[in-house]
């Protein structure tokens, strides 16, 4: 009878607290958005079982040195070994050939970044120490990877909500972001037709990888462990000798990967440390950094077509692509052009900006480490 | 608030720099590789 009392007293229903209920609901809501609307369900889906699982009573999953997450968590993103797999099947994927083929593209990505840094400096004032602020800039940058890293790295105590958010404004790309381009944009910018890119050469696109690595490391050595990664699976698919590290990297390792990522991601998240004032913040800011991204990007573009001759012009629209959210962002300016004029295929152009634009987040991501972690 | 002013200053002038010095690596590339192939479709 003693022992059914004691199995009756451990049970978790009778250390069920009210913000656990509250932080069930946030899981509930990512199972939504997940599920039945299809926003980025790859990530949001084991984000949201991460946090569900952790405000479960007395389970001891994030328990340090002991809990079978806290392992994943521990070993996997305090290590700093997840993101940078992620960013190796990143590189895999991405086709550089946009870039390569109209390279002045590449300022979009860089101007996107100039929100970051707004958005650094705008939670400084609101009262965040200077590594937080730099983790709710960089959310920005629509870079979840990197906004893990660099929390990790400066404010581990944050890295559950900065993640969150970061995730979450990828995935809300397709409505964040129209309102702002067009805000800021005349239909006359929005119909720009841009002229067709030149082909771009197997050569080009292998010596790329090579080169770009060396520059980046060597300006911001503190970017080298996403940099490296990002430019080594970009190596394996445009060398095209080695198909199956190639493949390996696109599917199983970015897959692994991301289910290791997403469930300790959310299980950072319990009652105690998601439900305070400041976490509404660091989602506030966090919209405002995304807004401000896109409107630098958007406002650059405008910048460079005051210098651009007649027929070379960029269509605004693009530099909206400048967040990373490899390839939503792409496809949300599409789509927003195409509402001007069916014609316009803004698809292909709004890709270089857009690999730019996480060249451009981890670049920040390095100086931010750099200034910061000394 | 005078360290913030300065690190988003220096992050800005960072992320351009390295922008511009990738800029300049891909002009460099495709300079050299269109000389290459121009060189090889001469050749035959």
């Amino acid at each position: 009878m003693n022992n059914l009392f004691e199995l009756a007293s451990m049970s978790g229903f009778l250390y069920l607290t009210p913000q656990m209920l509250i932080m069930w609901l946030i899981a509930a809501v990512l199972f939504y958005l997940a599920i039945a609307r299809g926003f980025e369900p790859l990530l949001l889906l084991p984000i949201g079982f991460g946090i569900l699982l952790v405000n479960l009573p007395l389970t001891g999953l994030m328990e340090p040195g002991e809990g079978l997450i806290w392992h994943f968590f521990h070993y996997g993103i305090q290590w700093e070994i997840i993101p940078p797999l992620i960013f190796l099947g990143v590189g895999a994927m991405t086709d550089f050939g946009p870039v390569l083929a109209n390279p002045k593209l590449l300022f979009l990505g860089a101007g996107a970044q100039v929100g970051v840094y707004i958005t650094f400096f705008s939670a400084y004032l609101f009262g965040f120490d200077l590594s937080e602020s730099a983790v709710i800039g960089i959310i920005g940058g629509a870079d979840g990877p990197t906004t893990i890293y660099l929390s990790a790295k400066l404010a581990p105590h944050m890295l559950g909500s900065c993640a969150v958010a970061a995730y979450s404004y990828m995935a809300l790309v397709p409505i964040v972001q129209p309102p702002v381009m067009r805000l800021l944009t005349t239909k006359q910018e929005r119909t720009i037709r841009m002229k067709t890119e030149r082909k771009v050469g197997r050569l080009e696109k292998v010596l790329f990888p090579f080169f770009a690595s060396l520059v980046i490391i060597l300006l911001i050595p503190a970017s080298a462990p996403l940099m490296a990664m990002f430019m080594l699976g970009n190596i394996f698919r445009e060398s095209k000798v080695v198909e199956r590290l190639n493949q390996a990297a696109q599917n199983e390792l970015m897959n692994i990967s991301t289910i290791f990522l997403g469930l300790p991601v959310g299980a950072t998240m319990n009652a105690e440390q998601f439900l305070r004032p400041d976490v509404i913040f660091i989602f506030l800011l966090g919209l405002a950094a995304f807004m401000i991204s896109t409107a630098s990007g958007v406002l650059i573009a405008k910048f460079m077509n005051l210098f651009l001759k007649e027929g070379e012009k960029i269509n605004p629209l693009v530099g909206a692509a400048g967040v990373s959210a490899v390839p939503m962002a792409a496809r949300v300016v599409h789509a927003v052009g195409a509402r001007e004029d069916k014609k316009n295929y803004l698809l292909m152009h709004a890709m270089g900006p857009n690999v730019a634009g996480v060249i451009g987040t981890v670049l920040a991501a390095g100086i931010f480490l750099t200034l910061l972690q000394g | 608030m005078w360290q913030a002013v300065q690190i988003s200053i220096a992050g800005i002038c960072g992320v351009m720099a390295g922008i511009l010095l990738l800029y300049c690596t891909v002009r460099l590339i495709g300079y050299v590789t269109e000389k290459i192939e121009k060189k090889g479709r001469s050749n035959e």
